[in-house]
């Protein structure tokens, strides 16, 4: 009972903080309506490409790698969404200019390098302005080199190992064996991989829903930091005390502060759900239970991580200066800003360490109609990095 | 005994803050801890309070160790924090509630807890406003209604005047005293000599972690005798001006600080010519002359050759 009053407390105190009802509740409204139209272009484009849009292709090698490259990758595994076309590198850089998102260069000896074990490399031009189609080549091309050097590694490996054993062999015929095997496999992952990112359901997701799940993510993140903050408040004005005085133990005051915060940025995330559903047609899935289950979990973990920066900061003022700052960075690696089709390379990589990303993942695969199997990873990484963070603040937050 | 300290000690690193302190509360009186900033009250109370736990030694409250379980004696003591501990977002009456509600009050009960110690402390009218529209001293005194809330037996009250208005100060002077005729037992730390010598039925002086002196407030000023305080301000203060005072055998302390000259003098009205010439005779223009007859102040001069409020 005194933990539900010390929880009243802590809204009403909340909801007469004007600027940051204000923050928490309508500024991710009016986001999730600017971004929502300023990049509906983009997921135009986006929607476009999964119909087919075009590559160009310079093939300088013609060996046996760079037709596997065209033809069983390209051609075969995203047959749905790209069309190849062979054409010389002049022919390639004036495509990229005008309306084709990417060319791909595959340069002489590519075949022969690989076959003899030694580094190779695949270029991709692409078109800054179909930023998106190009970076589903770009991930197309980044799996299939992964697949290049696995090759590479297995071929040297095989070869050092029947050396020393004495045993005579083609090292050409291993390769291309090797080669065959993995580049079967690996041209089904690099559909899984582009694929997964954009088109993994039924649906393609609108750019309103896009942004609907990257506010509600970022969001959640600002929600949860001002529940935390307030208990560093509690310490700072002597209220905190007062509470030890009347026999109030710790655990108490900090299970209730995390059971607030928590619940007040799950409410909040309810309210952008429904507010965006209604006043903006957001389709957040046919699955309600799954959608509270990814935001329950995307609260969670932006507990945590507001938990870990409160412990690390130690003061309100300071905790108000770096909240913002670690939300900011999170969000635009994340995908809260910029889409994650966008992404590529080591900002994809990045992005797997923010809350955002697995929040996006959820609930973009529930959007797109996509498996409920397709949550299950997204919710697990954030329960994990949740834990993680109330571990390491509650371990470490002092409340003297 | 109600309230009983036994060798309590504290430090902070190196620093003991609290060194041995003893301490008998009896019931019903008023209690001051007096002694200036950094003397080591409020650590005193800190641990009374169940708020910081004592490197060593014990705290007794009817004969039970409170060092090893505080909760007993958590339930029916108030405290009253140096500093404002109240929701400046939320309105006094808002902050009294949720504070009852801490303390175990519920329903009527809370209801009419809520309304008495707004009418004790003169804040019924303003009981709608939000803490942050208070004044220095109105939020001092709901500071003190939140510790009433549950009825306490024993009030700790630390330094609870500190910055605020004549008025307000008055106020929370006369409820104190009228808490403790209703039998409530206090404890007053403060640094201001005249609060304490208002209040109080007995007194502890502190300084450096120390308990210096103790006992009632004709006790204490008996340990200096007679010596009344002379106070002189003066324009110029020379170095020889300690040295001239000395000299004079009835003469007990000289304390130099600024353009302020004290003297603990035995019979002022008698030698105050003879201080007065030798102060004159040193170089000292004299702006004005105090005289004060033994006062608590008197007798930490006494014992510590400072002013309490250095």
């Amino acid at each position: 009972m005194r933990a539900i009053h010390m929880l009243l407390k802590d809204i009403r105190i909340y909801t007469r903080d004007w600027i940051a009802l204000l923050i928490n509740l309508v500024m991710p409204i009016a986001l999730v309506g600017i971004l929502g139209l300023s990049f509906s272009s983009s997921f135009a484009e986006l929607g476009a490409s999964i119909s087919k849009f075009p590559v160009a292709v310079v093939d300088y090698d013609k060996g046996e790698m760079a037709r596997k490259l065209v033809d069983d990758v390209l051609k075969k595994d995203l047959a749905d969404i790209v069309d190849v076309e062979e054409v010389s590198e002049d022919e390639a850089v004036a495509a990229v200019k005008g309306e084709t998102p990417a060319a791909i260069i595959i340069p002489e000896g590519f075949t022969k390098n690989i076959n003899e074990g030694k580094a190779t490399e695949l270029r991709v031009i692409a078109n800054p302005h179909l930023n998106i189609s190009g970076g589903i080549v770009q991930q197309a091309v980044e799996s299939y080199t992964v697949a290049i050097s696995s090759i590479t590694s297995a071929t040297d490996a095989i070869m050092k190992m029947v050396s020393k054993e004495g045993i005579a062999v083609n090292p050409q015929e291993i390769a291309a064996q090797t080669a065959e095997r993995l580049a079967g496999v690996q041209g089904k992952n690099v559909n899984a991989i582009a694929f997964s990112q954009q088109t993994g359901g039924k649906k393609t997701p609108t750019s309103m829903q896009y942004y609907a799940a990257a506010m509600l993510a970022m969001f959640s993140m600002f929600m949860a930091a001002t529940g935390i903050t307030s208990m560093l408040q509690e310490r700072e004005n002597y209220t905190l005390k007062r509470m030890y005085g009347a026999g109030i133990p710790k655990w108490e005051i900090m299970s209730t502060k995390l059971a607030g915060t928590w619940l007040s940025a799950f409410i909040e995330a309810l309210i952008l759900m429904a507010f965006t559903a209604y006043v903006f047609g957001v389709d957040w899935g046919d699955n309600i239970p799954a959608v509270l289950g990814v935001a329950a979990a995307t609260v969670f973990a932006a507990t945590g991580v507001a938990m870990i920066i409160a412990a690390i900061t130690r003061t309100s003022k300071a905790a108000g200066g770096l909240a913002p700052a670690v939300i900011n960075i999170m969000s635009a690696i994340g995908g809260s800003m910029f889409p994650i089709y966008a992404f590529s390379g080591f900002m994809l990589t990045a992005s797997k360490g923010t809350i955002n990303y697995w929040s996006l993942q959820g609930f973009l695969s529930l959007m797109s109609q996509d498996a409920i199997s397709a949550i299950y990873l997204p919710i697990a990484v954030l329960a994990a990095i949740g834990v993680a963070g109330l571990a390491i603040g509650i371990l470490t937050l002092r409340l003297d | 005994m109600f309230l009983q300290t036994k060798d309590l000690v504290k430090s902070f690193g190196d620093k003991v803050v609290v060194d041995h302190v003893n301490l008998e509360v009896k019931e019903g009186e008023v209690f001051g801890l007096l002694g200036p900033n950094g003397a080591g009250k409020t650590t005193t109370i800190s641990m009374i309070c169940g708020l910081l736990k004592p490197d060593g030694g014990d705290i007794l409250f009817e004969g039970k160790s409170a060092v090893k379980d505080s909760m007993f004696l958590k339930r029916v003591m108030g405290v009253v924090p140096q500093d404002i501990a109240l929701y400046p977002m939320l309105t006094a009456n808002e902050n009294l509630y949720f504070w009852g509600r801490m303390y175990g009050l519920s329903g009527r009960e809370l209801d009419q807890r809520v309304k008495e110690v707004l009418d004790i402390m003169g804040l019924s009218d303003r009981a709608k406003e939000r803490i942050d529209k208070y004044s220095g001293g109105m939020k001092r005194r709901i500071n003190i209604a939140a510790a009433l809330m549950h009825r306490p037996r024993l009030l700790i009250m630390d330094e609870p005047t500190v910055g605020i208005d004549p008025q307000s100060r008055n106020h929370i002077l006369e409820s104190v005293k009228q808490f403790n005729q209703q039998g409530m037992t206090i404890i007053y730390t403060s640094h201001y000599m005249e609060e304490v010598e208002y209040l109080c039925h007995r007194v502890a002086i502190m300084d450096y972690g120390k308990v210096i002196a103790l006992g009632t407030k004709d006790e204490l000023k008996a340990m200096v005798g007679d010596a009344d305080k002379v106070i002189m301000e003066t324009g110029l203060i020379f170095d020889d001006i300690k040295q001239r005072l000395s000299a004079f055998d009835y003469v007990e302390n000289i304390m130099v600080t600024d353009n302020t000259v004290d003297i603990l003098v035995h019979d002022a009205k008698t030698h105050l010519p003879d201080l007065i010439s030798a102060v004159i005779g040193a170089g000292g223009d004299i702006a004005s002359i105090k005289v004060e007859e033994p006062n608590l102040e008197g007798v930490f001069l006494h014992l510590t050759g400072r002013q309490l409020r250095d």
